[in-house]
């Protein structure tokens, strides 16, 4: 279904909406930051929204994780989590962010500890990895939850 | 009649015993814990006190003008403190070495060579053995065209040093397979035109070659007096899987030994020396052979001089004893390794050190108990009195555990010190005071894992370890398995982590193996409660001989970790004691012994009027 994506190597999946600038840059920062952690990616391009985009890949992947990417805002979702929203999401400064992002996926793939910040002096600053924290939308859903139970709602 | 409290002011914690007293009848009607506040003994403690009586009043729906009577510990006049000696360190002069972790280090093997900059790389004569050192204002692809090309010329690029994260992209991108080291953050202080060796193990192995100082010897050519000096840089490198080791002219590594200083111990043997470096077991044996302690002194002007008079100083500000007049009557000992920064590494290299993990508890005749509860009694409409000797009342207490029976010995493990008493049926008491206890479990815990922050050490040593292996499941440190139905946060993946109360995790940032982490928490409980415990039943024990106690009951806040009890029933179940941790009143655990017992011993003495109060 999807070209690029070999059903059969194991590998990260990367969809692209095809809408992007720089698609080679972005696929390029992804690649390497899989590159170094050392776990193949293979990738294609889709129309749709990054938390779309990343589910649909991350079924296409072998090793069950997917990146979206949609000009504006990154996702890695897990195919475990099937139906629920991206295990990680965000918004991209620059390239750096994107080799971030795909360090993360291959750290994700491997089970070890993420890299929890944008690494900084090479492009992606530090006051935007925070930002990305803050978008997190994980975290967003745990503190509604524990507003709402602590206002009896729930 | 009025209501009765019992209040134990520990080092750690205020606890309070509410009780309504019927002619002989003892009704209990709650209890409350808080932190204590200040240092125990002193006036400040009024405040916890106080929040104490006032959470245990609110809790059995009473108030604080019901309140008849205040009974206050004679606290056992004991302060404990601990430090931690490092005794050995390892110091680079002329940075000599590169010896770190990074996750991710490029290609394989060995590699010699003079070390040039990637800019320079292009100006190399054909020929010549380089490693490229690439500062992170290079990108990789940049890096590779540039060592590629050098590569084509002829020039024998035998291996590289990075700043960024890049190894990897860089090695897949070469003509030729070369071991390259990477996130060597300070760079720029890796000396240029220098002989150096780079080497990259294979995953799941360590370096060899820089490890062994016959290896590091073979590659720049030592001599056998050369080679002695390299000893500390080959054991710094040991379990790596990537290093750098760069030969400068002036360079000099060495290991030097630090002056942590003599202790003096006086006592039944006179006065005995031992130098703190020759570590824990010759210093206990001193102890050992000095018991009854007079004294403890630390050589002056040296660490350990320090830390002996500064609590000398804290016990004579708190009981107002000229400080010649505090003694300190008791030091455990603990070796412990010290992960220490390499002085003068360039890439945050760590060393283990061998250090001495030491506490000692000071006697004084009392603590000012009547200052206190003058203070407390302006503060409450009740009267207040001091009662009851701590260990008496320990006992009292903790003889309400089902089960019990006199003679009974009790363990109270504490946060600064481990107290032993023993009852007999006659009512008489045995007593000790031993210095070392919880705090000194954290102190070891943050030293041997390098945590800076007592909170997380703190942490550590109170809660079970795991390891989050998915978003959706946890594996413990018994090898089972937890599963959660919402995906576990994005900052806990891969990590160690607590499981702390009501399922809550949290994330340990610590890279070592969930194995290392357990094994110094379980080693630090087993150093400082079961080598306490021993050495304090010996203590107390008819005939000095453990073996001729029954039962011994553990209380103290510390008697609620999860594994010391066991810990300390086990090795006393080889001497054929039952020991458990204690059910005050049946329903409170190893918490209140001495506020149950102080209550218990007041209405005892009402119902025979000889308190003087009614």
């Amino acid at each position: 279904m999807l070209r690029g994506i070999s059903s059969d190597r194991p590998s990260i999946a990367l969809l692209v909406d095809p809408g992007v600038r720089d698609l080679e840059g972005v696929v390029r920062a992804v690649g390497a930051g899989c590159e170094e952690e050392g776990v193949p990616l293979s990738w294609d391009l889709r129309s749709g929204r990054a938390a779309e985009l990343a589910g649909l890949a991350s079924e296409a992947s072998r090793l069950g994780v997917g990146v979206g990417f949609d000009g504006a805002g990154w996702a890695i979702a897990l195919s475990s989590m099937k139906g629920r929203p991206p295990y990680m999401a965000g918004t991209v400064g620059g390239c750096a962010d994107l080799r971030w992002v795909g360090q993360n996926a291959a750290r994700l793939a491997k089970g070890v500890p993420l890299v929890l910040r944008a690494p900084t002096g090479s492009g992606g600053g530090g006051g935007r990895a925070e930002g990305i924290l803050e978008l997190d939308p994980s975290l967003v859903r745990t503190i509604v939850a524990e507003v709402l139970k602590a206002m009896g709602l729930r | 009649m009025g209501l009765l409290a019992g209040v134990d002011v520990g080092n750690a914690t205020t606890e309070v015993a509410l009780a309504e007293v019927k002619g002989t009848e003892v009704h209990f009607l709650g209890s409350a814990l808080v932190s204590t506040t200040g240092i125990k003994g002193t006036p400040q403690n009024v405040r916890g006190i106080v929040l104490a009586l006032s959470r245990a009043l609110e809790r059995a729906r009473r108030s604080l003008d019901e309140l008849g009577l205040i009974c206050l510990n004679e606290a056992a006049p004991v302060i404990g403190d601990v430090a931690m000696e490092a005794v050995t360190e390892t110091v680079v002069t002329e940075s000599t070495m590169i010896g770190h972790n990074p996750s991710t280090p490029g290609g394989l093997g060995v590699g010699v060579g003079r070390t040039v900059l990637l800019g320079d790389l292009p100006f190399v004569p054909q020929g010549a053995e380089v490693i490229a050192v690439v500062p992170s204002s290079f990108d990789y692809e940049e890096a590779s065209s540039v060592i590629n090309e050098a590569i084509s010329r002829g020039v024998e690029v035998k291996g590289a040093i990075c700043q960024g994260d890049d190894g990897v992209l860089i090695a897949n991108r070469l003509s030729r397979k070369i071991p390259i080291v990477d996130e060597v953050a300070m760079i720029d202080r890796v000396p240029l035109g220098m002989l150096a060796c780079v080497e990259v193990a294979p995953p799941g192995r360590s370096v060899e070659v820089l490890s062994n100082p016959y290896g590091i010897a073979s590659v720049f050519g030592l001599s056998p007096q050369e080679t002695r000096y390299v000893v500390p840089v080959a054991k710094a490198l040991i379990g790596n899987r990537s290093a750098v080791v760069v030969r400068t002219p002036a360079g000099e590594v060495k290991e030097r030994r630090i002056p942590a200083g003599e202790i003096y111990v006086e006592g039944a043997s006179g006065r005995l020396t031992c130098r703190v470096e020759e570590g824990a077991s010759a210093i206990m044996e001193l102890v050992r052979r000095s018991f009854p302690i007079r004294d403890v002194f630390g050589q002056p002007g040296t660490n350990v001089g320090g830390m002996m008079e500064r609590v000398r100083r804290t016990m004579s500000d708190l009981t107002g004893l000229p400080i010649n007049e505090v003694h300190i009557k008791d030091m455990l000992a603990v070796d412990v390794l010290v992960p220490q920064r390499v002085v003068g590494g360039i890439a945050g290299e760590m060393s283990l050190e061998s250090g001495v993990a030491l506490a000692v508890m000071v006697e004084a005749s009392r603590i000012p108990m009547e200052m206190l509860a003058k203070v407390l009694k302006e503060e409450v409409p009740a009267e207040v009195l001091v009662e009851g000797v701590e260990a008496h009342m320990a006992v009292l207490g903790a003889l309400t555990t089902p089960g019990t029976a006199l003679p009974l010995a009790i363990l109270d493990l504490g946060a600064g010190s481990t107290d032993a008493s023993f009852m007999r049926e006659d009512g008489s008491v045995e007593l000790i005071h031993m210095a070392g206890a919880g705090d000194m479990v954290n102190m070891i815990i943050a030293s041997e894992l390098g945590i800076e922050d007592p909170m997380v050490a703190e942490r550590i040593k109170r809660y079970p370890l795991c390891k989050v292996e998915s978003p959706f499941h946890v594996r413990q440190e018994d090898g089972k398995v937890t599963f959660f139905e919402d995906p576990l946060e994005p900052r806990l993946f891969g990590r160690l982590a607590l499981m702390a109360d009501e399922g809550d995790l949290i994330p340990l940032e610590l890279d070592l193996p969930m194995e290392r982490v357990r094994e110094v928490r379980r080693r630090a409980k087993r150093e400082v409660f079961v080598t306490n415990c021993l050495r304090a039943l010996e203590r107390v024990s008819p005939a000095g001989n453990v073996r001729m106690l029954d039962h011994v009951v553990l209380v103290g806040g510390s008697a609620l970790d999860f594994e010391v009890p066991n810990m300390i029933t086990e090795v006393l179940a080889r001497h054929g004691v039952v020991a458990g941790r204690g059910n005050i009143r049946g329903v409170e655990g190893p918490r209140n012994a001495v506020a149950t017992g102080l209550v218990l011993s007041a209405a005892r003495k009402l119902a025979g009027r000889d308190l003087g109060w009614s």
